[in-house]
């Protein structure tokens, strides 16, 4: 019995300390801590171009995931802050939450610089660089204004997140773009979290009820795993030119979306400049720590819209062509 | 054939109030031992661990939780469930936040978050116990129903832009003390007194160890069901409160990772799934042990799944622990 209980407390306090002992391995001095509202592909990639950025800067990185919690966000925040970090580079979940963490940090001496998504006061924090989902929604838009060339077209649009900015600008901006052309209806719109699941269910559901279906708004690379398999069980798996060929527009850049508009089968894609955004928020975030206002105080960086016809001459500036 | 099953009650009732009263029962909460050991291995090796900063973090973070698994606790006394209480926090806490920012008044808008935290609870309550509806699926039901009604007033936008005055209240301290925990330990009280100190409260016990026995023995089992099912939606919505006085905003999504921490505060706790055992300080370990190991893996730079792994590790070791040492001490069965 005794044995029993020893081998149990022995477990547990040996795990704590193995775990312990690993968290104390490395100590630096310039440390910028990272908070991410959550994971998925597109954050990896935004992770490693700022490991890459912060480690090119002779810096070390605390990182924070709040999986999509924004108390959990606040409370990694105001760990970073108790813990003296450098700075804190943050990707908001709750863009007015994040208002009063900036600001708490910035009063406590720590730069606060937002990234990827903007806080809804911009003038609570000491950076914001991110890309302009309005302007994405709205290119996106115009494609699909410019492929119905007047005629009748009918449109899927999934939606991302509805309780994230990014989400709402993609969808808005779209929609406000294609408000003057009559001729494209939206059949649906789905709102997916961001969940490839729910993308494929929205579209199951669009090509039963529309199997007249000309185009579809994929606002984030990874809804289009679900597109396509819906696509190819109904056979519209098909590269562009072909006449059943589905219209299709997606944004992000990431490999997938890269592959997809080299094998043909979106139409375009919008790329976001990815290691551009990480790498401004890093240098915003030292020279900020180091006393020097950043200028301008915010940037919106616009995507990079590419397709199957120049792919190969854009591949260069697509951070998902090189990866 | 009434007799019998009311004399079994009663024993069960004595044996439990007793133990529970003269402090035996706190050497049966399986997460006391993990509390104790994470605490003291933190504090020994992550500077800051055990500061005011990060003990106020933690009491922040505490607070919610407690006060919404205090109230899950009601109904996982009599064996039921509650899965709403993350949509109703999040329903609750973007209306408040809406009456909040138009009024000016923290004070109104909290009100209306426990009003509406309290009516969902009375109207989970009167379906669940009066007709006859399966727990698990109306609260199912409301869950979907809560969530997508906050999403739709909302736009999925969050609400902010509240008054000073609600961000400095839950930032704030009393006496050194953070406010939210004084308002989580408040609710710690009544709830204990509430269950082993009144004829009501010692109703959740019984009618959880056996319900058929306790509809014989003339007990309100109809009205405890409601009173549990109320509680648990009015602590949602002060729980709710709480993380919106916390962040200075509310959101569509604000609850939706509650309900599974609540519910492993309660489990981790050691109150019965099944109900007719358990209690208020049986939740407030799980909640502690809940908050302590997340803050301190993450404090540790740990990544966020390995922390989830090392966590639920401790937990499952920990309770283990804890359960073999109670059952030592009390004997078999």
């Amino acid at each position: 019995m005794q044995k029993r209980i020893f081998g149990l407390s022995l477990a547990a306090g040996l795990m704590l300390t193995a775990v312990v002992a690993i968290g104390l391995a490395n100590a630096d001095e310039m440390t910028i801590g990272v908070a991410f509202d959550k994971i998925e592909p597109f954050r990896v990639a935004e992770k490693k171009a700022l490991t890459d950025a912060i480690a090119g800067a002779h810096a070390k990185m605390v990182f924070a995931n709040a999986d999509k919690d924004p108390q959990r966000q606040a409370s990694q925040v105001d760990s970073l802050v108790s813990q003296g970090v450098t700075a804190i580079i943050v990707i908001p979940w709750d863009i007015e939450a994040a208002n009063d963490l900036a600001r708490s940090a910035i009063a406590s001496g720590i730069p606060f610089v937002s990234l990827d998504q903007a806080p809804s006061d911009l003038q609570s924090v000491t950076y914001h660089v991110g890309g302009d989902p309005c302007a994405d929604g709205k290119v996106a838009g115009e494609f699909f204004v410019k492929e119905a060339a007047g005629k009748p077209f009918k449109l899927l649009e999934l939606q991302g997140g509805l309780a994230n900015d990014n989400g709402i600008r993609r969808s808005k901006c779209l929609d406000e773009a294609l408000k003057a052309a009559l001729n494209i209806t939206i059949v649906a719109r789905v709102p997916t979290d961001w969940n490839p699941q729910k993308a494929l269910e929205g579209t199951e559901n669009a090509m039963q009820a529309h199997p007249d279906l000309a185009g579809i708004y994929a606002p984030w690379n990874d809804a289009l795993q679900g597109v396509f398999s819906v696509l190819k069980e109904k056979g519209r798996l098909v590269p562009v030119g072909v006449p059943t060929h589905i219209v299709i527009v997606s944004i992000d850049g990431t490999p997938l979306g890269c592959k997809a508009v080299r094998e043909r089968l979106i139409d375009l894609e919008i790329a976001t400049p990815l290691p551009e955004m990480c790498y401004r928020a890093v240098v915003a975030a030292i020279k900020a720590a180091g006393g020097t206002k950043a200028e301008p105080h915010a940037e919106f960086l616009p995507g990079i819209p590419y397709g199957p016809g120049d792919v190969k001459e854009m591949a260069s500036k697509v951070w998902g062509c090189n990866s | 054939m009434s007799n019998q099953p009311t004399k079994q009650l009663r024993a069960v009732l004595t044996q439990t109030v007793r133990r529970t009263r003269n402090g035996t029962a706190l050497l049966k909460l399986p997460m006391l031992p993990v509390v104790a050991v994470a605490f003291v291995v933190f504090s020994l090796s992550l500077d800051g661990f055990a500061s005011a900063a990060n003990l106020g973090n933690m009491a922040r973070l505490f607070a919610p939780l407690a006060i919404a698994a205090i109230g899950l606790t009601f109904v996982f006394l009599l064996g039921e469930i509650d899965l709403s209480i993350g949509s109703v926090l999040s329903l609750a806490s973007v209306l408040g936040a809406f009456v909040m920012r138009d009024t000016g008044s923290v004070w109104i808008g909290a009100v209306v978050m426990v009003a509406v935290g309290a009516l969902v609870g009375a109207f989970n309550g009167a379906v669940v116990a009066w007709l006859r509806f399966s727990p698990f699926v109306h609260t199912l039901g409301v869950l979907v129903i809560g969530r997508a009604i906050a999403m739709l007033i909302t736009g999925g936008h969050s609400v902010g832009h509240l008054p000073p005055a609600a961000v400095r209240f839950g930032r704030g301290n009393i006496a050194g003390v953070t406010t939210l925990l004084w308002l989580s330990v408040a609710v710690c009280i009544v709830a204990h007194v509430i269950l082993l100190y009144t004829v009501t409260g010692r109703e959740f016990f019984l009618v959880g160890a056996n319900r058929r026995a306790a509809v014989f023995a003339g007990l309100h089992v109809q009205r405890t069901r409601f009173l549990a099912f109320l509680i648990s939606g009015t602590l949602a919505g002060l729980a709710g409160l709480c993380v919106v006085l916390r962040l200075g905003s509310a959101g569509p999504t604000l609850g939706d990772n509650l309900l599974l921490m609540a519910i492993a505060a309660v489990v981790f706790g050691g109150t019965n799934v099944f109900g007719g055992e358990g209690g208020v300080f049986h939740t407030i370990s799980g909640a502690l042990a809940v908050v302590m190991l997340d803050k301190g893996l993450n404090l540790l730079g740990l990544a966020f799944y390995d922390q989830a792994v090392v966590m639920g590790l401790v937990i499952v070791f920990g309770s283990a622990l804890g359960g073999y040492l109670y059952r030592r001490r009390t004997g078999p069965g």
